[in-house]
This record gives C-alpha cells, sequence and structure tokens, in this order.
C-alpha cells in the first residue's frame, strides 16, 4: 500500500498535514485562552463554548491522524501523536478543575 | 515536468472515465484543469499560515483584554485588544477568500493575485506598535 504510493520528493503532502495539526493546534490554544478569560469574567456560557471547540480541535487533529495512520498501515501512535494526546488531556483537565473551583 | 507529476490521494487519476468532478467550491474546481498537486497544496500551507496568523491575532486580543481585567489596566488596551480580535477574525476570512482566488488562478494558469492581505497586516502590526509605543511615552510622562 505504502510502496505502491509514489514518492513526492518535496514531502508536499507531509508538510500539508504538519500545517494542518499546527493550526488545529493553535485553534485550540487560543480556544483555551478565551476559556480563560471567559471563565475570569464569569461568562460561564463562553467558557463551555470555547472549551468544546478545544476539544473538538484537538478531537479532529487524533481522527484525522488515526484515519491516515490506517490508510498507511503505519501505528498512529507516534510520540507527535502521544505528545498531542498529553495536551488535550491536560488541557481538559485544568478545564475541569477550573469548573470544579469555580463552582 | 511532466513525468515527475505526482498524484495526491488517488482521485485525479483517472479524468473522464471517472466519477464526475464534485470538490466544492464550484468557484473554484469548475473552471480549468487540476494543477500539479504540489502547487495546490503549498497555497493550501498558505492559506493556513495566514489562518495561523489571524489566530495568533486573536490570542493576542484575548491574552491582552484578560491581562488588562487582571491587572486593571485602563480602557485604551481593551480597544486594542477589541480590534486585534476583530482583525485576526477578518484575516482569517481573507485567507479562505485569497486560497480561492489563488486555486482558481492555478486552474486557469493565470497570474496569481497580490497578496492583499500583507499590506494591511504590516500597516495594522505597525500601527499597533505605534499605539501602543505612544501610549507607554504618554504614561511615562504621566509618572514623572
Amino acid at each position: 500500500m505504502r510502496a505502491k504510493k509514489a514518492r513526492d520528493a518535496g514531502l508536499q503532502p507531509e508538510r500539508t498535514a504538519l500545517s494542518w495539526q499546527r493550526t488545529a493546534l493553535s485553534t485550540a490554544m487560543v480556544a483555551l485562552l478565551l476559556a480563560f478569560a471567559c471563565l475570569r469574567g464569569g461568562f460561564l456560557v463562553g467558557t463551555a463554548i470555547a472549551g468544546v471547540v478545544a476539544v473538538a480541535a484537538g478531537a479532529t487533529l487524533f481522527v484525522v491522524r488515526h484515519r491516515t495512520a490506517r490508510n498507511e498501515r503505519v501505528s498512529p501512535w507516534t510520540p507527535l501523536t502521544r505528545i498531542a494526546v498529553l495536551l488535550v488531556v491536560t488541557a481538559v483537565l485544568g478545564a475541569v478543575l477550573a469548573l470544579l473551583i469555580l463552582l | 515536468m511532466s513525468e515527475g507529476m505526482p498524484h495526491g490521494s488517488g482521485e485525479p487519476t483517472e479524468r473522464g472515465a471517472g466519477p464526475v468532478d464534485q470538490r466544492r467550491p464550484r468557484w473554484v474546481y469548475g473552471v480549468g484543469r487540476d494543477p500539479d498537486v504540489r502547487f495546490s497544496l503549498a497555497s493550501e500551507r498558505t492559506a493556513l499560515a495566514w489562518v495561523r496568523t489571524g489566530l495568533s491575532l486573536v490570542a493576542g486580543g484575548v491574552a491582552l483584554t484578560t491581562l488588562a481585567s487582571l491587572a486593571d489596566l485602563p480602557f485604551v488596551l481593551d480597544v486594542i485588544a477589541l480590534v486585534a480580535c476583530l482583525a485576526g477574525g477578518a484575516l482569517a476570512a481573507s485567507a479562505l477568500y485569497s486560497w480561492r482566488r489563488v486555486e482558481r488562478a492555478l486552474r486557469e494558469d493565470q497570474p496569481l493575485p497580490a497578496p492583499s492581505a500583507l499590506p494591511w497586516l504590516v500597516g495594522g502590526v505597525m500601527l499597533l506598535g505605534l499605539v501602543l509605543a505612544a501610549y507607554a511615552v504618554f504614561e511615562l510622562v504621566g509618572d514623572l
């Protein structure tokens, strides 16, 4: 499967995939920042929306990576994926903790 | 060059005999013919880089307004934060718009449109720097 596909010398698809990953991670980061700001302002609906956006960005990242890995018959659990999952889990934990303290 | 044309996710291998091209937006995919996928991928990355620039503007705005509320900073910083957030959103929208234009130009083998958001971004960042510097000077003079 993998060998059949002609390899692009410039690694263009990989670079584009990485670009998407950077964008998704930035989105998650901005959403978490926004969630924090909303939490401070007492605007809990905003916090919830921003939290959902952050989780959705992380989940999209993981699902896309998973699908690509399945198509290419490699393990999706690369170090990058592990770090990204760890980051998202930490973020969710932090958000839950913040909500617990607030409520 | 035509020998080295790589094909990406398998889709455009059989033209004509294959299924009807249903990719959206039709405004882009309805004209011309598929360019070298490397060019399309590069233009997609450019659009994503613009989106990230917009996102960092939004992040800066949110951080600034949070800081302003934490440290009880004056009103002008909130205005700057608002403008930064709106500019970030506008930049993301312009990324999509210019991606469409670039992809269409690539498909029609036309010259690429100029990066129209670039002067606005540069002007905005310069203005932001100047306003913040003026604000800092104003504060310093007020303290003395």
